[in-house]
């Protein structure tokens, strides 16, 4: 060999390697952000909608009859509510409390009765007493209108509120159950009609306090006397959704009511999805390779001993659900699918390349391959189930009569609107 | 227009330059000017004379490797052939057509031969006997004539008398053609050579005989006269000292009879006085076995000359000599005339270059080098070398081609020792193969690497490749090599 | 032909691990396993082409070819190494550094196992396509046509 010809072949192996290793050009074209992805687009989208700016928040309490033993002393009620007109996200904003009782059922002779007192947190302090209650007509509530009125109130900017013991007034009816029903159409009807015009969350917070008076039955005729003992009542939030995920985190929330509280949220599950990702690394049963192109196919997938399982990462942090709830496998779905979801948990500990807030899940062990849906379902929690009371033999700490039926009615109503959609809805690909 | 040019070679001399004709031919020169064929006509009585005997054994294996070489164009590019094969066009090789033979000469003494016995020694009527014993001493009329003529023309130019005569000469005229040349070598102080040239001449250019003589008659004609050029280690018989006497004698006649009646176009004269070379003593037969002297080789040149000069003969005619630049001791291509040094050069270094590759360089690369594998896998048969193990084992290869090139060393290697010697070359190994030209050193690789990697580049060209004659590849191969591969060193003058 | 050259290490070589995917996602994103299939090919190919058409040795022998495709692979071999090494870590791929920093996760002690194992699945590739080039370049070649035979 010359000297010519090695200096030749080594500047060809030189320009070899440099050539690959600085391959800026394989770089950019073989890029893809890769990390999180969401199902529709590559990447996060960027477009801001407008902020919803917080402008009032309007307060209505009930104050009929078997709301008195509420404000008869000092106790959880008062302090969560005062809590709740306090609350750092309300401060700047123009506040105003009604007390709101009566009925619109014209067998009742009354009227719906709403009587503005404040725009003061402080008046409205001072106004918690069985004296200050004593307004309007307090010998009936309308459920249904109340949340009529409280709807309307949330509406562009503003957000209300209302405090009720949720109890609805049947009369005397020999079948109280039917008339519920009845009752509860119209309460269809009347957030149908509101989530027509706007997306409204509803917000619904369950707390407990120390009672101590008259629960005025309302299936049939007579009170109960109840002496310092737990009752339940709802603050129930309406407004638009981004507003209420802003002010009223459960973190938020958990500040200011006192005692133990559950919540339950109905909203209009967004366009936007929810990114989210497959963790190959986490609860492997069975093999599989994560297809380098799509990054949301299984590809070489195989059971081991029959079962297949693996694990993907979501981004639920613009989901305003509580985490019991997004860690509560019945709410998740895997419809036509061999698969389950078998375990939820929150990510604590960072997960190399793993962008999100929740581990989900899936197993099966039937042939994995083919096309998985994982949806999150927008259900009413559990604890609306162990609140619900046909019946008014039992009044206690946790239940109200006819609950069910009143959540069963506005989940409906949103169900109707949201058509279908589920609040995050996971697609992947398995193939052999 | 394809011409024939007849050399003929009288004498020992004349089979010497035949024989530095015919290497120089096998190195690649050619004639040219469209002579298609060369004639060698060796006349010499003296049959087993070993000179004789070398040139025809030569002349034989140049024209088997010839014809075992399809379309030659650098090495054996100049056909040669014997007038049996122009007359008979056969193919048969054999070198006895070489020469032409005198008849009676084999077994007679002079004396017999002309009859001598048979004269009258009538002293009174025909004193035919002592008449003749005026001419010839004693010692003549008693000479074998097997041997020659042993330097004495008075007894040569009778017997070549009867050459003329002959079934050869006769043939000889039957193939001669328009536009044919003729070339006669002879020496002056020889015997045969001083008596046959003057004869042949007077033949060519008055005898009425002879088939086709009126061609012959105006044909060209050229002739080198050799002028003493080495001595003899005794004396006896032959007389080296009368050598000059009879140089003298003879040029006079030459003059008288054939310079100044314009019997030859273009006469050459050569030789060398002083500083000559003494060659062992030997009255002809097998022991004349002269060492081949660079003014052999001169002589090839006058041919080549002559036939380059063809078309401006003259009708008068032409004197040349044939000298050199540098007088020196050992002589090398460079003290030639630039003219002569470019004609020799090239040919001459390729084919010695060729013949040392054989000989030291080939184990080397045998079976080894690509261009002498035929058995390698997934390759067509095109690309496959003839020249494998089988050739250079055959019989051909070692026969004919072993055969010639060792006479070729043989004949540079007698011109070395001569004097004055003619060594343009060095001694060399494989490891120094490039430094085979006096006074040239190339830089880098001086080995026969470079000829194995030009014979590798070649081995594809199809215009090398014939199966059907075994030498094609061989000579083809080393012509375009050794060319390439000295030429890019600048090793030749050009 | 990044998905080819991935599929051949990670599926044909199981150099692939789904604890650690985030390193082969990141070879794929980043070009990487292009940049190791391209030295398997192209780096015989440079050798092999030296060895056909610019060594004008005439003498060649097996052993020569032999000794050339040692050097090839040993070639192979090096620039593998170094090119998984950089590309694995030596990247700027964030999340993949702060893993591979991350002794807990085991990714560190499994990235520096790699560049090695890429090197020596290069090194076959490198021998099989080396003699397959071998058979095709020698046809073309004028001295070393009878190489390897």
């Amino acid at each position: 060999m010359t000297k010519r010809n090695i200096i030749g072949f080594f500047a060809v192996i030189v320009l070899i390697s440099l050539n690959i290793s600085g391959c800026n050009s394989c770089k950019n074209r073989y890029e893809s952000p890769g990390k999180l992805k969401t199902q529709k687009n590559d990447t996060i989208p960027v477009i801001k909608e407008k902020t919803a700016v917080l402008e009032k928040v309007t307060f209505f309490i009930e104050n009929s009859g078997s709301m008195f033993g509420f404000v008869n002393q000092a106790n959880e009620f008062k302090n969560s509510l005062v809590g709740l007109a306090y609350l750092p996200e309300f401060d700047k904003v123009l506040k105003s409390f009604y007390f709101i009782n009566g009925t619109s059922n014209p067998l009742r002779n009354s009227g719906i009765q709403i009587n503005y007192f404040s725009n003061d947190p402080e008046v409205f302090k001072n106004r918690l007493n069985q004296k200050s209650f004593n307004i309007g007509d307090v010998r009936f509530s309308d459920l249904n209108k109340m949340f009529e009125i409280a709807l309307d109130s949330a509406k562009d900017n503003q957000i209300s509120v209302l405090v009720s013991d949720c109890v609805y007034d049947v009369g005397e009816e020999s079948d109280p159950l039917t008339a519920l029903r009845i009752e509860i159409n119209k309460t269809q009807q009347a957030f149908r009609n509101r989530l027509e015009k706007e997306n409204i969350q509803t917000l619904i917070i369950k707390a407990g306090s120390r009672f101590d008076g008259l629960y005025y039955y309302a299936s049939k005729k007579g009170s109960k006397q109840i002496i310092n003992k737990q009752r339940p009542f709802y603050i129930m939030f309406f407004g638009k959704t981004e507003l209420l995920n802003k002010s009223l985190t459960e973190q938020s929330i958990g500040n200011k009511i006192e005692g133990l509280f559950e919540t339950a949220r109905f909203f209009i599950n967004d366009e936007k999805s929810i990114p989210y990702q497959i963790v190959p690394s986490i609860d492997i049963k069975g093999e599989f390779k994560q297809d380098f192109k799509d990054k949301f196919k299984l590809i070489n997938a195989k059971p081991l001993k029959g079962e297949f399982q693996f694990a993907i990462a979501a981004d639920f942090s613009s989901l305003s659900f509580s985490d019991s709830y997004l860690t509560s496998t019945a709410n998740y779905d895997c419809p036509y699918s061999n698969f389950s979801v078998v375990k939820v948990v929150k990510i604590s500990k960072r997960i190399p390349g793993v962008e999100g807030t929740h581990l989900i899940t899936v197993f099966t062990d039937k042939n994995p391959v083919g096309d998985l849906e994982i949806v999150l379902k927008n259900v009413a929690p559990g604890w609306v189930m162990e609140t619900d009371a046909d019946n008014e033999d039992l009044v206690d700490s946790t239940h109200t009569f006819g609950f069910k039926f009143l959540t069963d009615a506005i989940s409906e109503a949103y169900e109707y609107k949201n058509n279908g959609r589920n609040p995050a809805t996971f697609k992947i690909l398995i193939s052999k | 227009m394809s011409r024939k040019l007849y050399i003929f070679a009288i004498g020992g001399t004349g089979s010497r330059v035949l024989k530095a004709l015919t290497m120089l031919f096998a190195s690649g020169v050619k004639i040219g000017s469209d002579f298609e064929t060369v004639i060698p006509i060796i006349i010499d009585p003296d049959t087993s004379n070993g000179d004789l005997n070398r040139t025809k054994d030569i002349l034989r294996l140049y024209q088997e490797i010839r014809n075992q070489v399809d379309q030659p164009d650098d090495f054996y590019a100049q056909e040669i052939k014997t007038i049996n094969e122009i007359t008979i066009n056969s193919p048969v090789v054999n070198p006895d057509y070489f020469q032409f033979k005198l008849k009676d000469t084999d077994t007679n003494t002079f004396n017999q031969y002309i009859g001598f016995d048979s004269l009258s020694e009538d002293i009174a009527e025909k004193d035919d006997k002592n008449f003749v014993r005026l001419l010839y001493s004693a010692q003549n009329l008693r000479s074998n004539l097997d041997v020659g003529f042993k330097g004495n023309p008075n007894m040569g130019s009778i017997i070549l008398n009867q050459f003329t005569n002959s079934e050869d000469f006769k043939r000889f005229g039957q193939t001669f053609d328009d536009d044919d040349a003729i070339f006669i070598v002879n020496s002056i102080f020889g015997g045969t050579g001083a008596a046959g040239f003057p004869l042949l001449l007077k033949n060519f250019r008055g005898n009425k005989n002879i088939p086709r003589h009126a061609k012959i008659k105006e044909a060209p004609i050229g002739g080198i006269t050799y002028l003493p050029y080495f001595s003899l280690s005794k004396n006896d018989e032959i007389n080296a000292e009368s050598f000059e006497e009879k140089a003298k004698i003879a040029i006079d006649y030459y003059n008288r009879t054939i310079i100044s009646l314009n019997q030859i176009n273009t006469l050459y004269f050569i030789g060398n006085r002083g500083n000559t070379n003494q060659e062992e003593y030997a009255v002809g037969g097998q022991e004349q076995k002269n060492k081949a002297h660079f003014l052999e080789l001169a002589g090839a040149l006058a041919v080549l000359d002559f036939c380059k000069n063809i078309n401006s003969i003259t009708q008068t005619t032409q004197i040349k000599e044939f000298g050199i630049e540098h007088d020196a001791q050992n002589l090398t291509f460079a003290d030639l005339n630039i003219e002569n040094a470019k004609q020799l050069s090239p040919p001459l270094t390729k084919f010695k270059l060729y013949t040392e590759y054989l000989d030291k360089g080939l184990s080397r690369s045998l079976n080894t080098s690509r261009w002498t594998k035929s058995n390698i896998k997934l390759t067509p048969g095109n690309k496959q070398s003839l020249l494998d193990k089988n050739y250079f084992n055959s019989a051909e290869y070692k026969t004919q081609i072993r055969s010639f090139n060792s006479y070729f060393d043989e004949w540079i290697k007698e011109m070395k020792d001569n004097r004055p010697g003619f060594s343009p070359f060095e001694e060399i190994t494989a490891d120094n193969a490039l430094e085979i030209v006096k006074g040239q050193t190339p830089i880098r690789n001086r080995s026969f690497k470079a000829v194995d990697i030009q014979n590798c580049l070649l081995t594809d060209n199809i215009s090398i490749r014939n199966k059907e004659k075994k030498h094609t590849m061989l000579i083809k191969i080393f012509g375009r090599s050794t060319d390439k591969v000295l030429s890019k060193r600048n090793l030749l003058i050009r | 032909m990044n998905e080819f050259f991935g599929t051949i290490y990670d599926t044909l070589f199981g150099i692939f691990n789904n604890l650690y995917f985030l390193i082969f996602q990141h070879l794929y994103d980043n070009g990487g396993y292009v940049k190791l299939g391209l030295s398997f090919i192209l780096i015989p190919l440079a050798c092999w082409l030296l060895f056909y058409y610019l060594w004008k040795y005439p003498y060649g022998k097996l052993w020569h070819w032999l000794i050339w495709m040692a050097v090839t692979v040993l070639i192979v071999l090096g620039a593998t190494y170094g090119i998984a090494n950089t590309e694995i870590l030596g990247s700027d791929n964030q999340a993949l550094n702060e893993a591979i920093a991350d002794a807990s996760t085991g990714y560190g002690d499994y990235a520096a196992t790699l560049p090695l194992k890429y090197a020596l699945a290069n090194s076959l590739l490198a021998l099989i396509i080396g003699f397959i080039y071998s058979l095709i370049m020698k046809q073309f070649s004028k001295i070393q046509l009878h190489l390897p035979f």
